[in-house]
């Protein structure tokens, strides 16, 4: 056989089923069909009213959904609509530090850095001061000489200028110190208190009524010799205190004066011996304690004496006693009295 | 960025869903911005930005159709949606009674919303013809509610 024997087949006509034609009434409706697919529809509606029927339900309902779909939304409604932000983001917008009060800001700023300046301070201070310069604590109160001194001075000359710790500030000063000057006038013990007014100088001493005793010389010995007078020498941290009431008292002061000397009498006060006052005048001195009975017989020739002795907290080197003398003027005794 | 015209087919879209002004404001708020946080309308493709809006959407159906109270619809002329004139929604509201949720809600992108296809499909995940098939059922049984 040739190939003219044979003839192609020709396609055969497609018959669609009622649900292929369902199903294809969308894309016809929306002109989505190729042109073979839409003839064989049409062809397929012309033998089936119902599915006619389906098709005119779906272009009504495409019909109302377009009407539908002019709904609009009102302007005030659109604008509320577009403004609308999220709890995250109402959040943020609050709490933007750029919207914050200018004085908030800065008052939360300076909190911020004062409490780290705090926190830096706390926990790093032990390692910061450690390399910071340190301060002495030490006073220095007063500056003295220290001579050499031989090792026979025994240590009670330490306690002769001792301060009062509960009056004033502690001042230890060694065996071989030397004061110069008193070291803290307002705030070591004093002797009986001193007048305040300025002393006045002695006239020229008038002549003598009675012979001046020759000066003694003192002997130093290592034990003090025996008393006559009853009083015995005064111990480590006592005081005499006499008092006279004489006339003339201008004469007797520079007699008294240069009696006390002679037998080794030196000041221990912030005064001169014989310091002159209205009512008299004023002695404050250390005494060798072996020429006590000499200076008591001598002070007795001018006239009474009343002597006292007194505990007192200011130790004297061995062998040196500490007296006052005040020596009252009888005139202006008598005066005071009238 | 989002323009009035998609705050709109939100609107639009919610209001035929939910038939409940309340919720549909409250969906539309949620909507609007959640496409605002993500910047979903950054694309400049079209239906990118319709297949965005549909998932989106849809998500948010989601979460608010648990608190529909009530089949029937709650909406009034005062609200913030005006309507054609003299439409009735009554068939709205059969259809909306009848339809799976799949068949209205694809009805409203395709229909209502003018959304093509292929942005709905990619915006649910679908297949073109799935979506067509959907939409002619819906269309068949919303042409049967006008009748």
């Amino acid at each position: 056989m040739s190939e003219k024997d044979f003839e192609p087949l020709k396609p055969l006509p497609r018959q669609l089923s009622k649900f292929l034609a369902e199903e294809m009434l969308y894309d016809a409706i929306s002109q989505n069909l190729d042109p073979s697919r839409e003839a064989a529809l049409q062809e397929f509606l012309q033998t089936s009213p119902e599915t006619v029927a389906i098709q005119n339900q779906m272009s009504s309902a495409r019909d109302y959904c377009a009407q539908l779909s002019e709904t609009q939304v009102s302007e005030p409604f659109l604008a509320r609509l577009s403004q609308m932000k999220s709890p995250y983001q109402r959040v943020v917008d609050t709490l933007a530090w750029s919207k914050w009060p200018d004085t908030l800001r800065w008052t939360i700023e300076a909190l911020v850095v004062a409490g780290l300046a705090s926190i830096v301070v706390i926990f790093l201070w032990p390692y910061i001061s450690q390399y910071a310069p340190t301060r002495s604590q030490e006073v220095v109160l007063v500056e003295v000489d220290k001579p050499q001194v031989s090792a026979s001075e025994p240590k009670e000359e330490e306690a002769a200028v001792v301060a009062n710790e509960s009056e004033a500030p502690a001042i230890s000063i060694s065996a071989n110190t030397e004061l110069k000057e008193p070291v803290v006038k307002s705030e070591l013990p004093k002797a009986p208190v001193a007048p305040e007014t300025a002393p006045v100088e002695p006239p020229p001493p008038p002549p003598k009524p009675e012979p001046v005793p020759p000066p003694v010389t003192v002997v130093a010995e290592e034990k003090p010799a025996p008393r006559e007078s009853g009083q015995k020498p005064a111990r480590k941290g006592e005081l005499y205190r006499a008092v006279m009431t004489l006339d003339n008292i201008d004469i007797v002061t520079e007699q008294i004066t240069t009696m006390l000397v002679g037998f080794g009498a030196e000041k221990a006060g912030d005064v001169k011996l014989g310091w002159r006052k209205p009512s008299g005048s004023y002695y404050h001195f250390s005494l060798p304690d072996q020429n006590y009975d000499a200076v008591l017989a001598q002070l007795q020739s001018f006239g009474p004496v009343r002597i006292s002795k007194e505990p007192h907290w200011r130790v004297m080197p061995e062998g040196k006693i500490r007296f006052i003398l005040d020596v009252k003027d009888a005139a202006a005794t008598e005066a005071n009295q009238e | 960025m989002i323009s009035d015209a998609q705050i709109r087919a939100l609107a639009v879209f919610f209001y035929f869903a939910f038939q409940d002004e309340r919720l549909a404001e409250l969906a539309t708020v949620r909507s609007v911005v959640a496409i605002k946080s993500r910047a979903i309308t950054n694309t400049e493709d079209p239906i990118d930005l319709q297949a965005a809006i549909v998932a989106t959407t849809f998500k948010v159906w989601n979460e608010y159709k648990k608190k529909i109270r009530s089949t029937q619809s709650s909406v009034s002329q005062s609200g913030g949606w005006i309507l054609p004139h003299n439409v009735d929604l009554g068939p709205w509201r059969q259809f909306r009674k009848e339809a799976p949720d799949e068949e209205f809600l694809l009805m409203i992108w395709s229909q209502i919303s003018k959304f093509s296809d292929e942005a709905i499909s990619r915006g649910l995940g679908l297949t073109i013809g799935t979506v067509r098939h959907r939409v002619g059922r819906g269309l068949k049984r919303l042409g049967a509610a006008i009748v």
